[in-house]
């Protein structure tokens, strides 16, 4: 635990870094474009280029600069609030819900918290959860009401296991810096990359001095790099950043728990909701516990609308980036966490390291050597009554209690049927895509016709009624 | 002359080197202890929790089961006991188990009557205590990991030196009679 959360405070002074030289740079390139378009523009002669191009830099780096300084002080005294106010979130009110209360302090004395987090809702049917706070004290937890009303009592503290274990790794702080900083350098490599496009219809018809000629060129194509790459840059370097700690924040969660198949079944909820979030971008995704794009595939799949793809792309302007993202998510894909949790034999990290690399057949290890030096054995419990009846997924960690086994039969028997039912839907989207007439019977049998009995009578195969094939 | 002065300099920068270090493992011995404290504060904190839910919980039961006093009185007894052992982590440990046995079987008790567990505030005292139960299993488990840590420092070469020349006595772990790894989840 010690050895992660120092690696994270070094990563968010890099992050702090590279945000600073982004900016700078983007901000000398802006300055420069600026300053020798609309000089030269008006000018005979390109002699004065050179100096105009220091004159840029030096506006540029130094408008950078400050804005650098806004985006840090921003973070730092607002983080939480712009993120919470992004979703509409709201604190909970004191005495109500007591059970999330109670699983939020359970799991924060579990992690060793000085205090338990603040317990922020966010009305929005789709389930999803989601920690920020620049240090563990000043830390919020937000979950959707639908993430109340889906989930039973183990899956709600294997969720919040996981978000509180951000919290101790100092996840959700390196999160928010990320968040703020590249947030704001998009924005401003957004708006300079429409700038430079305005301007460069009016830049052909002047083009005077050769040497001011190379100097335009070789500034035309560095502006295009930094516009265009400084965005797939920080996407790449962002999913890095959020991939990992995904893996490490579950394992932290089975640990905590001691159940790893209550944040599975959680999952499995999450990620096959209906619902959708209002209000979430490329850039606070990656701080749900299941990326809400994610979700939103699977909707997207069942419905076939594509009000998700329009979102992103409004929000990143060039279509490159958008097309990138899809490359590097923030989060791994959920199935493959389901599968980890539910291979796992045991509630320590080490075996949470042996189901990573058994289901994803990777050989280098997601964890830190020294913290899966000092995981202990530690034994899966038993789950509640409440998780036996109303689990997505088989169970795991059960005694030799007779009717917990038959609730386990049943409980396998009606994922059974459910994965049926999911596939039958599926099937009849492909049968109308292709043209076929639906038809029910009286006696209640479903019949499928291909285009060309179209008009025909046809007898039902069960109980012999003649059914006619409209037009 | 100078070399009289290279030896000066090179004893003052090793001894600084020696402080710095001195100081810094005697900071990190105390940090760890300070952990173990705060986590045995909060094991605190959630006992006395239960003990202040415990006569609520019975006064609710007694309503509706009026002819199980034999259970009530183990209770109540078993919530005395645990009271009046105060320093010995080990004895409390042990106290504390025994309560821990006698809620469940109030808990069972109480399943033998539909009307009790309808009623809305039975149904908040079982859950307030079934998750002071959980605390109580999670703020152990987070003790006894940071006595791991403490203990494990304190005994390394070369920091045991410094532990023994500062009087940094062994922490104790708050053990229970039961596997010791079981997760702590209660179900009544």
């Amino acid at each position: 635990m010690w050895q992660q959360i120092a690696a994270n405070k070094r990563k968010t002074t890099i992050v702090l870094i590279i945000s600073f030289i982004l900016m700078l740079l983007a901000g000398s390139i802006f300055g420069v474009l600026f300053c020798v378009y609309n000089v030269s523009y008006n000018r005979a002669d390109g002699n004065g280029d050179l100096f105009l191009m220091l004159y840029g830099i030096a506006a540029g780096s130094g408008i950078a600069i400050v804005l650098w300084l806004i985006q840090l002080a921003t973070a730092f005294v607002n983080g939480n609030n712009t993120v919470l106010k992004i979703f509409n979130a709201y604190e909970l009110p004191p005495y109500s819900h007591k059970i999330l209360q109670n699983v939020v302090e359970e799991m924060s004395i579990a992690a060793g918290l000085p205090k338990p987090p603040r317990i922020y809702v966010i009305d929005s049917n789709m389930p999803n959860a989601f920690a920020c706070g620049l240090s563990p004290d000043k830390s919020v937890v937000a979950v959707t009401t639908g993430l109340l009303t889906t989930l039973n009592r183990d899956e709600l503290q294997g969720v919040i296991a996981h978000e509180i274990s951000h919290i101790v790794n100092r996840d959700s702080s390196l999160l928010l810096y990320a968040c703020v900083m590249f947030g704001t350098i998009l924005l401003v490599s957004d708006i300079g990359f429409r700038v430079f496009i305005r301007s460069s219809g009016r830049r052909s018809s002047s083009s005077k001095g050769s040497a001011g000629a190379i100097i335009l060129i070789v500034v035309l194509v560095l502006a295009i790099l930094s516009f265009v790459i400084t965005p797939i840059l920080i996407r790449i370097l962002y999913s890095m950043l959020s991939q990992k700690r995904e893996y490490l924040a579950d394992a932290c969660a089975a640990q905590l728990t001691r159940y790893p198949a209550g944040l599975a079944s959680a999952l499995y909820k999450i990620s096959h909701s209906d619902a959708t979030v209002e209000n979430s971008n490329g850039y606070t995704n990656a701080m749900f516990i299941v990326n809400p794009k994610e979700t939103e595939k699977n909707v997207k799949k069942k419905k076939r609308t594509n009000y998700f793809t329009e979102e992103i792309s409004d929000f990143s302007a060039n279509g490159i980036s958008s097309a990138l993202s899809s490359g590097c998510e923030t989060h791994p894909p959920t199935e493959e966490r389901i599968k980890i949790l539910m291979n796992m034999t045991g509630a320590g990290l080490k075996d949470y390291d042996e189901a990573l690399k058994a289901v994803s057949k990777r050989k280098t290890s997601v964890l830190s050597r020294e913290s899966l030096k000092s995981s202990k054995e530690l034994s899966i419990r038993e789950p509640l009554e409440d998780f036996v009846r109303t689990s997505a997924l088989p169970l795991m960690g059960i005694t030799s209690d007779q009717t917990v086994k038959e609730t386990k039969a049943e409980n396998i028997s009606k994922n059974k049927s459910f994965y049926r039912k999911q596939k039958r839907e599926a099937e009849d989207i492909v049968w109308r895509a292709n043209g076929y007439i639906f038809k029910q019977c009286e006696c209640g049998t479903k019949m499928k016709f291909p285009v060309s009995y179209k008009g025909q009578d046809i007898s039902c195969p069960h109980c012999g009624n003649v059914i006619r094939v409209e037009e | 002359m100078t070399q009289n002065a290279m030896v000066i300099i090179a004893c003052t920068v090793l001894g600084l080197i020696l402080l710095f270090w001195l100081a810094g493992t005697y900071n990190m011995l105390v940090k760890l202890r300070n952990i173990v404290k705060n986590a045995w504060a909060q094991i605190d904190v959630q006992l006395k929790r239960r003990y202040d839910l415990i006569p609520n919980l019975v006064e609710a039961v007694k309503g509706y089961a009026a002819h199980e006093a034999q259970t009530f009185e183990a209770v109540i007894k078993a919530r005395q006991m645990a009271i009046n052992v105060s320093d010995n982590v080990k004895k409390k440990a042990e106290m504390e188990n025994i309560l821990s046995g006698t809620l469940k079987s109030l808990f069972a008790v109480a399943e033998n009557y539909p009307d009790l567990k309808a009623n809305q505030n039975f149904l908040q005292l079982q859950e307030e205590l079934a998750s002071t139960e959980n605390k109580i299993g999670f703020a152990r488990q987070f003790y006894n990991d940071s006595v791991m840590n403490y203990n494990t420092a304190k005994e390394t070469f070369p920091t045991n030196m410094i532990a023994a020349a500062f009087g940094f006595s062994n922490s104790e772990f708050f053990e229970i009679n039961e596997l010791e790894k079981q997760a702590p989840q209660v179900k009544f």
